[in-house]
């Protein structure tokens, strides 16, 4: 075997292993969809008819009653501001999700008075595992709430400026918000209860504040009734919507959409096409190969 | 040498692409072993213990609020411990803490309400109640006092299973434990306020012994009376046996709250006469009970307040009289938004059937108002916002005069109406086409007007709207793809615009044909065939032809041109031997060396003249093969050996030939 021909077949026996390794590795990044492990959530694509956006422009024209879960990592750029106020002012339920994001560029541009407080709710007592996992034991009622006694948050933040009358749910007595981060509940820390969970009425729409959204990953969706809160949300909507571009990306998400890409490209008619011409010139090279040769001995 | 160096280069190639695609994957495998940093964790590996100082802190923080009279906030904050996971040594002396404080916030509250009370009773010169209440409060006081003990026993006992009493000074355990003991420090002191206050009202209470009692009497005239007429009340007050002219009296008229409302008292002033007598009237109102009970009250004011004790005549029954309606209301158990709902029903009193306003809601919100008397029946249409489930109507017909309401509830099950389709799909497509495709939505009453029906078929889709007969016609692009013949699924979703009426997906299939890629895959086969065929056929005849001595006269096969090597060293020149030979051998025998036939299978394929020819070619042969393929290195005799049977094979072949 020659050289150029080794090289050329180890060359594609290498891209093909690789290409065949990242389409099949499921993504391990956090809140999203086609992640099956801890921390993604794919569990609630699967058991609800919830629908992944890789982009707000996917929003429907019409949104009435329709229920976004956004969760914003990453900065919206003031056309996302805008699509977001459009689909709430025409009746949409916004959930905004966050804890150390930027829930709170969202909730400014919308002109609600409501923050995430972007500091950890600690409770030491009315836990889970540890003061990291408080539990929220005052629970409103509301559709949203309905069957819902106690749920468990994972590394949250509390929420700030919000009338009692808009909250669903609050922290413990408990629990405070560790201002200086060292663990431990200080006289000037605000203490619990502490609203966690609410719901402001805006235009036609609403927008309803969860102030950790680890509540949505695998691992925690099952946890006390954190599973029936995810119920209520599906059951309270006709069509279930979970943002995917306010996440940080990592090398293998960027290549999976690059190869998700390619695909589509492939299945055009011009994609189609270019392929079969490209494989039929590889399979009859060796009779061009052979015919330019007869004809340079005639 | 040449094939030593080709190996070297291959596992050299071999290594640096390793290297190259971990380099590639690299950026990947740190994404595939750590996720990107989000404040989470993985509930399922977390560990955690009871936090010792905060629980010490909570119990401080408890007491605080009942230090601040928040004696419903502090046992509400002690029922949130409830959700704290408690070790089992500690679950003992926890629970008792616990139960202790809560008794005592009960007994703290009960006692604060009593002193309240007492208190504003001695404000109003009213003793009646105020020593039942203030020895009661004595007996909360002692209890109050026991319970303190017994929490600053259990608590001492709990910080020393918590060990805070070996916990060094400045720990966090031992800070907790200095709140806490701060607390219970305000505890008792807020239990001497409350013993210090009932000592006053005490004395207050003793004083108030020596004021002068009053009597005051009611009547009422009639004793009964139809809602909305009129009675006329009278009474005397008088004090130690003395009329009291010029007081101020306050009457109550009062009647039992019902399920339906809940009723406040009327109350009116009126003044006593020259001799201590009052008469006045009083308006029954509109309230459908069959008793009420009226009362007057004497407060003093003014120099009466440290003269005379305050008194309250005994309560006066008052039969009150209306005519009572019944409602029986018939309504389906089950209906659809925007599709018209029937009530009927009959109103009627017991003073015969006059018109009445009957009111239909949905909880609070108004569907319709009739004006009906008797039997009744009329149409309701449900809200478009009711969102399916069981609600409740309620049926009210409003009170009138001496006429009573009555209300009647039904549940009411607001179901979804399911849908069906009829679908005209093509069964077979050929691809890139556009397809038609028809059909008609209805429900049990009719057809669907307005529903959104979207159509997808692989990447294509497409969305119409029904006419009001619930028909659709629509055109969907069947692209051209990857496929070549298989079956395709199209899925027709309906979504009505109706929240009362079901969602609805079907699918059907047909089985798409793509000429194209099919056409293309069929070249591809034919070509691969027909290369393979042509090889086979190059191959075939070389090596099965058994070489006859006629073919060796045929002079049409022309040898191909070799190319030219420059051969250097010992190995060249072997190879030049063999060379020289071979050209000799394909010369007579008409047989070609090509380039995929070895030295030895040449051997086999060829039939020399003679053996003189055939026994050095065969010696050379074994000579270029070695010097070829082994390791092996010649020495200068081999190739001096090589050349003289080259010499030797070229001569004896010129003579045969000529």
């Amino acid at each position: 075997m020659g050289l150029h021909r080794f090289l050329a077949i180890i060359t594609i026996v290498l891209l093909i292993a690789l290409i065949i390794a990242i389409w099949f590795f499921p993504s391990n990044e956090d809140f999203r969809v086609d992640n099956p492990f801890w921390n993604g959530i794919k569990d609630i694509s699967t058991d609800y008819p919830a629908q992944p956006l890789n982009s707000l422009d996917d929003l429907p024209p019409s949104p009435q009653e329709t229920t976004l879960i956004l969760i914003p990592y990453l900065n919206c750029t003031t056309a996302e501001l805008k699509q977001l106020d459009r689909f709430v002012s025409q009746g949409g339920r916004l959930i905004l999700a966050d804890d150390y994001g930027h829930g709170n560029q969202v909730l400014e541009h919308m002109g609600l008075e409501a923050r995430f407080t972007g500091q950890i709710l600690l409770d030491p007592l009315v836990n889970y595992i540890n003061k990291q996992f408080p539990r929220i034991i005052h629970l409103e009622p509301d559709p949203l709430t309905e069957n819902t006694n106690n749920l468990v948050f994972n590394h949250a933040t509390s929420l700030a400026n919000v009338a009692m009358s808009d909250t669903l749910a609050l922290s413990s007595s408990f629990s405070f918000s560790d201002h200086n981060g060292n663990g431990i509940w200080e006289e000037n820390e605000p203490t619990g209860p502490l609203p966690v969970i609410s719901r402001h009425e805006l235009g036609s729409g609403q927008v309803i504040l969860v102030s950790d959204p680890s509540l949505f990953i695998n691992s925690m969706e099952t946890i006390e009734d954190n599973a029936n809160l995810i119920h209520n949300i599906a059951a309270t909507t006709p069509a279930l919507y979970i943002d995917q571009s306010h996440l940080p990306s990592s090398e293998l998400h960027h290549t999976k959409r690059l190869l998700q890409q390619a695909r589509s490209f492939l299945a055009t008619p011009l994609g189609t096409a270019g392929l079969v011409i490209l494989v039929l010139m590889i399979a009859l090279t060796p009779i061009w190969h052979k015919k330019k040769e007869n004809s340079e001995e005639t | 040498m040449f094939v030593n160096t080709q190996l070297t280069m291959k596992r050299l190639v071999i290594a640096l692409f390793i290297i190259a695609m971990l380099g590639m994957i690299s950026p990947g495998l740190s994404a595939i072993g750590q996720p990107i940093h989000v404040p989470h964790e993985n509930p399922a590996t977390a560990t955690g213990s009871l936090d010792k100082p905060a629980l010490l802190l909570s119990y401080s923080k408890t007491i605080n609020l009942a230090t601040n009279q928040q004696y419903q906030n502090a046992q509400d904050v002690l029922n949130e411990l409830r959700h704290t996971d408690i070790p089992d040594e500690l679950q003992y002396i926890i629970d008792r803490h616990n139960n202790l404080c809560q008794q005592l916030f009960t007994t703290l509250d009960n006692l604060e309400i009593l002193l309240d009370e007492t208190s504003a009773l001695l404000a109003q010169n009213q003793i009646q109640g105020a020593k039942q209440r203030l020895d009661y409060a004595e007996a909360d006081i002692q209890d109050g006092s026991s319970l303190c003990e017994d929490i600053e026993a259990a608590t001492d006992a709990l910080s020393d299973k918590l060990g805070v009493f070996i916990s060094p000074a400045v720990s966090q355990i031992t800070h907790a434990y200095t709140h806490l003991e701060e607390s219970l420090e305000r505890l008792r002191e807020l239990i001497d306020d409350y013993y210090n206050l009932r000592q006053s009202l005490t004395e207050r209470y003793v004083q108030m012994m020596e004021f002068i009692p009053t009597e005051l009497s009611l009547s009422i005239n009639p004793a009964s009376v139809f809602v909305g007429d009129n009675i006329t009340v009278s009474g005397r007050l008088s004090g130690d046996g003395k009329p009291l002219s010029g007081r101020k009296l306050v009457l109550t008229l009062s009647s039992e709250s019902t399920t339906a409302n809940v009723s406040i008292p009327v109350i009116t002033t009126t003044n006593t006469g020259f001799n201590g007598s009052y008469v006045t009237s009083i308006t029954i109102p509109y309230r459908y009970v069959d008793t009420m009970t009226l009362i007057a009250v004497y407060g003093p004011s003014g120099d009466d307040t440290d003269m005379y004790l305050a008194s309250k005549s005994p309560p006066v029954t008052i039969n009150t009289m209306f005519y009572r309606t019944h409602l029986e209301v018939s309504t389906p158990e089950m209906a659809h938004q925007d599709l018209p709902l029937a009530i009927s029903g009959r109103v009627f009193t017991t003073n015969g059937n006059v018109d009445r306003t009957i009111k239909v809601l949905l909880y609070d919100t108004q569907l319709a108002e009739e004006m009906v008397a008797g039997q009744f029946t009329f149409e309701i249409t449900l809200p478009e916002q009711t969102l399916p489930g069981k609600h409740n109507l309620n049926i009210a017909v409003t009170p009138q005069g001496r006429y009573s309401g009555a209300a009647e509830t039904r549940s009411i099950n607001i179901s979804i109406l399911p849908i069906h389709i009829d679908i005209q799909a093509p069964t077979t497509i050929l691809l890139p086409k556009t397809i038609q495709i028809t059909g008609m939505v209805y429900h049990e009453f009719g057809p669907v007007a307005d529903a959104a029906v979207s159509l997808n078929l692989k990447n294509s889709s497409t969305t119409v709207r029904t006419s009001p007969d619930g028909r659709f016609t629509t055109s969907l692009e069947a692209p051209l793809d990857l496929s070549f013949i298989g079956v395709q699924e199209i899925t027709v979703d309906i979504e009505p615009l109706e929240p009362w009426v079901t969602k609805l997906s079907v699918k059907r299939d047909a089985l798409t044909i793509n000429p194209v890629s099919t056409g293309l895959i069929l070249a591809i086969l034919i070509a691969l065939g027909l290369f393979i065929y042509r090889r086979s056929q190059t191959r075939v005849p070389q090596g099965k032809t058994t070489p006859q001595p006629e073919i060796i006269e045929l002079p049409a096969i022309t040898p191909v041109p070799k190319p030219i090597y420059k051969l250097t060293g010992i190995r060249g020149r072997v190879l030049s031997a063999y060379q020289s030979g071979l050209e000799a051998v394909e010369k007579i025998t008409g047989v070609v060396m090509t380039p995929n036939i070895t030295v030895r299978e040449f051997l086999k394929m060829i039939t020399l003249p003679s053996p003189t020819a055939t026994e050095p070619f065969t010696e050379l042969t074994t000579i270029a093969e070695i010097t070829l393929y082994s390791e092996y290195s010649p020495r200068e005799d081999t190739a001096t050996r090589a050349e003289r049977l080259a010499t030797t094979i070229q001569e004896v072949l010129r003579r045969g030939a000529s």
